[in-house]
């Protein structure tokens, strides 16, 4: 395990010019396009006008056609790169010279993915359709409506089934729908995935994802999809099982509904921030050992986040909301100091918090 | 004189709920401590078998293994948590004493009975956090303005945390 400074060193000899050129480059690139538009509806203007010259056309018409030609040309530009990421070139390269580099230097046992979704056709049927149907463990339902419908799609919609079935995004959005962080939602994505198997021999996952709620209108019609969580999920999966439930909660939520049984620490600084909810208050106990505490709180003061936890017979889920993770920043510096200590430390966090849990749950004779 | 019988309905209401709140704090610390008084059992239930592994080695602890033997009579006659914890430390103090035979150290019985004291006694551990943290929730219940003043007023009294014995806190004297 390297420390963060001599990865940070090695990055910078290695990466800093070609990353800079590159987000200039895009950066530049929209004044340009934006500029060649106007040029464009200048010249189409003119020479329309030309043809039209006997006319006594007032220059405040002049003006707003110049205009108007312009932003017809700006719409249909964006409509046809809306489903591209105009950063994708920068977003790509910062991930394998950086975050893959972060990932490396801290443990050679973790691997980087950064699962950039290549957009393709029938978005909307994802969207809309498939993924609430996969996430909400109604794909028999699914095959049922397909099969009644339309049968010359069947082939296409039993491609994509398959993915949302057997792929990666299958396996950590089941993982997510298990560990009881959220009741509901409509649609779920993940991307930058980091993986590996650490001390104890057990499997350790750790992923961006959001998750978003659906909008409705007073008909109860879905008229759009609103965020309702984004950051990290972890997944740890270990052989022993701890025949029991225990969640770890922010303090903040309060449900009304919530029929768990909460159980009190001996911490009260704990208690102010985390609410512990456990089917077995003394295995819940033996295995919320003090330092496990004290490095929930302390992470929680440093960076206001509380990390919230579910263990589950033989799996163990963290949640962090930390918002858009390790996405660049255009208009910043492409190695900005903080911003990359900022996923060192986090990554760092759930490593080491991962280790402690499962370690404790490994010495405990349950 | 409306917002008389107005204000003496809150307050009767306010004394309720208090009242009530402390019933089911105290019936929580009751709980716990049965959860100690539990694993405590298991753990002495096992001192007739440890009496068993150690006595031909241990000759000269002859004293302090019929001393453990008649704490266990006493404490399930009882069932203070306190003699509990007494009975314990003597019992670590077996434990630690036995240890230092080497031929009793290697022995399986020994070794077994080790393992399932170790696992008791990490379980008893997290029963007497439980035990604490509701002591805690029903004392500052207590201490605190305004429920102190109705918890005097009913009867409510602080209760003690569960502390490691100053005679467990002690290093443990070897005879060779």
């Amino acid at each position: 395990m390297r420390g963060f400074n001599e990865i940070y060193e090695q990055i910078y000899k290695e990466s800093k010019e070609e990353l800079e050129k590159l987000r200039i480059k895009q950066i530049c690139k929209r004044p340009l396009v934006i500029l060649a538009e106007l040029s464009c509806a200048m010249l189409l203007y003119y020479f329309v006008c030309l043809r039209q010259i006997k006319l006594n056309i007032p220059f405040l018409l002049d003006v707003f056609l110049i205009l108007f030609i312009f932003f017809l040309l700006f719409a249909i530009e964006s409509a046809l790169n809306s489903n591209k990421n105009k950063n994708y070139h920068y977003n790509k390269l910062f991930k394998e010279k950086v975050i893959k580099k972060i990932v490396e230097g801290y443990s050679e046992k973790l691997n980087y993915n950064p699962n950039v979704i290549d957009y393709v056709d029938n978005q909307e049927y994802y969207n809309k359709y498939v993924r609430e149907l996969v996430v909400q463990g109604l794909e028999k339902e699914l095959r049922r409506n397909l099969m009644d419908n339309d049968n010359t799609k069947l082939e296409l919609h039993n491609e994509i089934l398959s993915y949302f079935l057997n792929s990666d995004y299958a396996v950590i959005s089941r993982a997510y729908s298990d560990s009881e962080f959220e009741e509901k939602y409509y649609s779920f994505y993940y991307e930058d995935t980091i993986y590996g198997q650490l001390n104890e021999g057990h499997n350790f996952t750790m992923t961006e994802i959001k998750t978003e709620k659906e909008n409705g209108n007073i008909k109860g019609e879905t008229i759009g999809e609103r965020k309702k969580f984004q950051g990290i999920f972890v997944t740890n999966q270990f052989e022993h099982n701890v025949n029991t439930v225990i969640k770890i909660r922010d303090n903040f939520k309060i449900s009304l509904f919530n029929n768990d049984i909460k159980l009190e620490m001996d911490s009260s600084e704990f208690e102010e921030a985390f609410n512990v909810y456990a089917e077995n208050k003394i295995i819940a106990m033996q295995l919320l050992t003090s330092d496990i505490i004290q490095m929930l709180v302390d992470f929680k003061n440093e960076t206001n986040i509380v990390p919230e936890i579910t263990i589950k017979n033989s799996n163990l889920y963290i949640r962090l909301k930390t918002g858009d993770l390790f996405e660049p920043n255009m208009f910043k510096d492409s190695l900005d100091y903080s911003t990359l200590k900022k996923y060192y430390d986090t990554i760092k966090f759930t490593v080491e918090l991962s280790e402690k849990l499962v370690d404790s749950i490994v010495q405990t004779e349950l | 004189m409306k917002v008389m019988i107005f204000l003496l309905v809150i307050l009767f209401v306010y004394m309720f709920f208090t009242y009530n709140s402390f019933v089911k704090k105290k019936n929580k610390i009751k709980q716990a401590a049965s959860g100690i008084d539990v694993y405590l059992t298991q753990r002495f239930d096992l001192i007739p078998n440890l009496v068993e592994c150690v006595k031909a080695y241990m000759i000269h602890e002859k004293e302090l293994l019929a001393e453990i033997v008649k704490l266990r009579e006493q404490y399930f006659m009882n069932k203070n948590l306190k003699q509990g914890e007494m009975l314990n430390s003597e019992y670590n103090k077996v434990i630690a004493i036995a240890e230092s035979y080497p031929e009793l150290k290697s022995s399986e019985q020994f070794l077994n009975l080790q393992k399932s004291l170790t696992k008791i006694e990490n379980q008893l551990q997290a029963a007497r956090r439980v035990y604490n943290a509701e002591v805690n929730i029903y004392n500052n219940s207590v201490q605190m303005f305004p429920s102190g003043l109705l918890a005097s007023f009913f009867g409510f009294k602080e209760e003690e945390y569960f502390e490691a014995e100053t005679q467990g806190r002690n290093n443990i004297e070897i005879k060779y």
